[in-house]
């Protein structure tokens, strides 16, 4: 599915400009790697491409629907269809990994249908099928608090897979595992990816993985699009200028420079990390 | 240099250490005021004397003389009305506990639909903390009548005061990222909160209502004492006719019962917690 961003822009309430006139065209199948310092927008962009955040200007079209203007059903509809890998993995502890991965059909299918107890044989099934693509069926009686970190970043995968959906947001997929997993997780990702043909948009800090996995590596700084290129046109002194000090307003960025903490990674107000706490806001 | 010399030197540029002992404010002598004015005049009006205490104490033997040894003759019929008691505490506690739910979500920040829905709730789950079981229980018994199901009402609605508030303390607690995740699949609000809210929240639930059983065990004893059913009513009956062996049977027929559903659910406690 193609996704279309068109010059979007967010400012939150007290006047804090994270995006600016964002423009990016993603081809269906695509495979992008998001860059940036912390604080530079990566995040909140994924939340407006699931229409968890308003946007302040500009408007994004997935397939062939307006986020602007869905709302309600319209907008749960659209989710669907969207799979998120999250940096914490963000999955119910006190369940199952069989249960977690069902949790795929709560957008398709309702509640009643995602519940282990009342779903559809089929879809038990698939559930075991897709734990099976990630090699876990041996755990799908576990808990998911008592699997590792790379384990539990799989059964997120699977649960994605359950979702069939045609585009992938990864939020710092790695960020919280060693390398080692961290690769396998990686390839495990853009392996399903390929044979899906999925558009994906990954966000990710290590540079290495970037190089290695993206067909396309955009960089934003201060909320703009500052980098949008093939990884093998890319040098290291563009990546470099990515984490130089960015000009961003407000007073946490001055006091931590006046501190002497080191630059290149400010520390920006925290308002839209991927996973922020109004759940049921929009 | 001296160490003690650098000591000597730097201590002489120290702004001086706060003082030992910071005289209360005019707020504090006030509020200490007011207390022992009340301690005082409370003291007095009890009318507490060395005398009283003594015949108290002198009393409180013959009581017991002849409270001992219990009465065993109306054991079946005390056996009966224990066991009603606990019926009350537990269909009381059960449709406590499950009117709590709704109402906890909507007490909780960030469960509720609206702010000002979330107010009403939280104001009316704290009338109904606010009121004692007992009064709730002279209430109902003027509206259905004697009996256990004046007491059992009356426990629900202790039950909602209680389990309402920490069900929603507990909710508001809660790591909100998986529900985010789920949101984000495309799930609707209830199911954000069937999925991923009450899973993470159902340990605490059960912890919570097993306080409440046993709290509301303890009122239920209690309850008999104005007519709402329950082993409390052979209590005052026995008290008032001066059957006090049968008294004492009652009282450690409730002990035995109060401790023992206490250690009951500490066991259960423990192996979910």
């Amino acid at each position: 599915m193609n996704v279309d961003i068109r010059g979007v822009g967010k400012t939150y309430p007290d006047g804090t400009r994270v995006l600016e006139d964002v423009t990016l065209s993603i081809g269906s199948g695509e495979g992008l790697v998001l860059l940036g310092a912390n604080g530079c927008g990566k995040s909140t962009l994924l939340r407006c491409l699931l229409g968890l955040e308003k946007l302040s200007s500009g408007d994004i079209v997935i397939g062939d629907v307006s986020l602007t203007n869905a709302s309600g059903a319209r907008l749960r509809r659209m989710r669907s269809r969207i799979g998120s890998v999250f940096q914490q993995f963000n999955l119910v502890d006190n369940l199952s990994v069989f249960q977690n991965v069902l949790f795929g059909r709560l957008g398709n299918d309702g509640l009643l249908r995602s519940l282990n107890l009342t779903c559809r044989a089929s879809s038990r099934d698939k559930a075991m099928d897709c734990l099976q693509r990630v090699g876990l069926t041996h755990l799908a009686r576990r808990r998911t608090d008592q699997l590792s970190g790379g384990q539990q970043q799989r059964v997120a995968i699977a649960r994605m897979l359950m979702q069939d959906a045609e585009i992938v947001l990864a939020d710092e997929p790695v960020a919280s595992l060693d390398p080692r997993a961290g690769r396998e997780v990686m390839d495990l990702l853009f392996e399903i990816v390929h044979e899906r043909n999925m558009t994906v948009i990954c966000v990710l800090h290590q540079l290495d993985l970037a190089r290695d996995y993206a067909a396309r590596i955009v960089g934003l700084k201060n909320g703009r699009v500052v980098l949008d290129a093939a990884p093998r046109e890319i040098d290291d002194s563009c990546l470099a200028n990515l984490y130089t000090l960015q000009s961003t307003p407000g007073a946490a960025v001055s006091a931590a420079a006046l501190n002497g903490q080191p630059a290149g990674f400010p520390s920006a107000p925290d308002h839209g990390t991927f996973h922020d706490t109004r759940i049921f806001q929009r | 240099m001296e160490p003690s010399t650098t000591r000597a030197s730097s201590s002489a540029r120290l702004p001086s250490a706060p003082d030992r002992f910071r005289s209360p404010s005019l707020f504090a002598w006030v509020v200490l005021l007011v207390f022992l004015a009340f301690f005082v005049q409370g003291f007095s009006s009890a009318n507490i004397s060395l005398h009283r205490l003594a015949t108290g104490t002198a009393n409180l033997g013959s009581f017991f003389g002849s409270a001992m040894p219990p009465s065993t003759a109306r054991l079946d019929v005390i056996g009966r009305s224990m066991l009603e008691t606990l019926n009350m505490a537990v269909v009381g506690v059960t449709f406590g506990v499950l009117l709590s739910l709704p109402i906890a979500l909507l007490c909780a920040r960030n469960t509720t639909p609206h702010a000002l829905v979330r107010i009403l709730a939280i104001n009316i789950v704290a009338t109904l903390r606010t009121i004692p079981d007992l009064i709730w229980a002279l209430i109902f018994v003027v509206a259905v009548g004697l009996g256990p199901l004046a007491g059992i009402l009356a426990i629900i609605m202790d039950t909602i005061g209680f389990c309402a508030r920490f069900f929603a303390e507990r909710i508001e607690e809660i790591n909100p990222k998986p529900g985010m995740a789920l949101k984000a699949i495309g799930a609707s609000r209830t199911a954000v909160v069937a999925g991923a809210i009450l899973p993470e929240c159902f340990p605490s639930f059960v912890a919570t209502s097993l306080y409440s059983v046993e709290k509301a065990v303890r009122s239920a004893v209690v309850l008999g004492l104005v007519g709402a059913g329950g082993i409390g009513v052979e209590l005052t009956s026995a008290m008032n006719l001066f059957r006090y062996k049968e008294a004492a049977t009652i009282i450690i027929v409730i002990l035995v019962v109060v401790i023992a559903v206490e250690q009951v659910s500490k066991a259960i406690r423990r192996r979910i917690i």
